[in-house]
């Protein structure tokens, strides 16, 4: 997982678990990186200042 | 190597788009120009043996990214053009409209073309699966009185099955091998996953390669096997392979062999990279050349190379990875998982429907392969150790 502070699966099927919905600025790039590779295209990443 | 001020992707599927936007999210900003010859925006593969040929999802819903995320990127998208030659050394690719596109770096990113049956060119009721319009036209023909036939047992050909029986009132899976997917799954997950088929009603013919096709008045109509045996087809769908899409760089100078070839960077040539389904690099920790046609080594793929364009050292040496899910049961296997490994049960049990199997080979864990145990899976990706 990119970035398992973050997100996690549930045990029973594997969908992704949103552990922080807003997470700090040190996680940002490991979020982008979750945020382009995941292969379900699941996460969807809004950034404010 | 300084990081180059032009990048070309020549290819708009899902390496070719991970590539460019794996380039932006390491900062690069110079010009980046993504040439696909499909002329839809970019869209995702997996969905189209499933959800989309299911008729669950429209075709919209299969698009990578939306048109705001793509306009965001900042990249030159050409699209419906297809790249027709390539001049390593000048590093510039020509089009069929005539148009030659130069770069400093060019990303090879054209993927795969599956394989037909010899003689069945334009015949009707005999599809290949690999675009949108492929899979718009297959489900066209799935409908409860009509019987399809597919040949071949990898995994394409086999999710295609399972996806059918949603549709058809008659599905049957022809192929070589003992059970489905066997040489990507191994033995055992294969003999469930076969177990499965059948008992969702497909009709299982193992072991037994196909002669060709049967023809009335212009369609298909039968399957005839190496047996002498013929099994009535009202639409046929062939799955037998595929091969990468490199016939346009013939006299490019690179070496094609069964794909690009590269190093171990994915770097084919000075300044020439490929990534995807026809990137054939040399895996260090494996000890040789592998292609991988699958979704996450796009992605992954992906974003070592445009680490190397912009100067990493890395050599990319992933654990293999890929998913399947047919029926209700979600297959995920990490590694490779060979005919002669040692297998062990290590999470669930296969009588309940869920379970994690390790396959060891020489003393190490080959490969990890999870049935509805997609989280326990993932742990356990760590045990396979190269090098």
């Amino acid at each position: 997982m990119a970035a398992p502070d973050v997100f996690d699966q549930r045990d029973e099927d594997g969908i992704v678990v949103l552990l922080d919905p807003s997470p700090g600025d040190e996680q940002l790039d490991a979020v982008r990186e979750a945020a382009g590779v995941c292969p379900a295209l699941a996460i969807e990443l809004s950034e404010t200042p | 190597m300084n990081a180059p001020a032009s990048v070309l992707v020549v290819g708009a599927s899902a390496a070719g788009l991970a590539t460019a936007e794996a380039l932006r999210r390491k900062g690069f900003e110079g010009r980046l120009t993504l040439l696909g010859a499909e002329a839809h925006l970019p869209y995702d593969r997996p969905p189209l043996s499933k959800q989309v040929l299911s008729g669950d999802w429209v075709p919209e819903r299969a698009r990578l990214r939306s048109e705001t995320t793509l306009s965001e990127l900042d990249i030159d998208l050409v699209l419906g053009e297809a790249a027709v030659s390539l001049d390593a050394a000048k590093r510039q690719v020509k089009t069929d409209r005539e148009r030659e596109l130069a770069a400093d770096a060019i990303v090879i990113a054209t993927g795969v073309r599956p394989r037909a049956l010899p003689g069945t060119a334009g015949l009707s009721g005999v599809h290949l699966l690999r675009t949108m319009e492929d899979a718009l036209a297959l489900q066209a023909e799935l409908t409860a009185s009509r019987r399809l036939v597919v040949v071949g047992d990898g995994v394409l050909g086999t999710e295609i099955a399972a996806t059918a029986t949603k549709r058809c009132g008659s599905v049957t899976l022809v192929g070589p091998q003992a059970a489905p997917m066997e040489q990507q799954i191994g033995a055992d997950t294969a003999k469930a996953l076969a177990a499965l088929h059948a008992e969702r009603g497909v009709d299982l013919r193992p072991g037994v390669g196909v002669d060709g096709l049967v023809e009335t008045g212009g369609s298909v109509s039968g399957v005839r096997l190496a047996t002498g045996e013929v099994l009535p087809a009202d639409a046929v769908v062939v799955s037998i392979g595929s091969m990468p899409a490199t016939e346009w760089l013939a006299g490019s100078g690179l070496r094609v062999e069964d794909g690009v070839v590269c190093d171990a960077h994915c770097r084919a040539a000075e300044g020439i990279w490929a990534v995807g389904d026809v990137a054939r690099w040399h895996h260090r920790g494996l000890g040789r050349s592998l292609r991988l046609e699958n979704r996450t080594n796009a992605t992954e793929q992906a974003g070592a190379v445009a680490a190397g364009i912009l100067g990493a050292a890395g050599a990319y040496e992933p654990v293999p990875y890929f998913w399947t899910d047919q029926f209700d049961v979600k297959i995920q296997v990490y590694g490779l998982p060979g005919p002669h490994a040692d297998t062990e049960v290590v999470e669930g049990d296969p009588a309940d429907g869920r379970f994690v199997l390790r396959c060891t080979e020489n003393g190490r864990v080959s490969a990890i392969v999870g049935w509805n145990m997609p989280k326990q899976a993932r742990l356990r990706r760590a045990e396979i150790a190269y090098a």
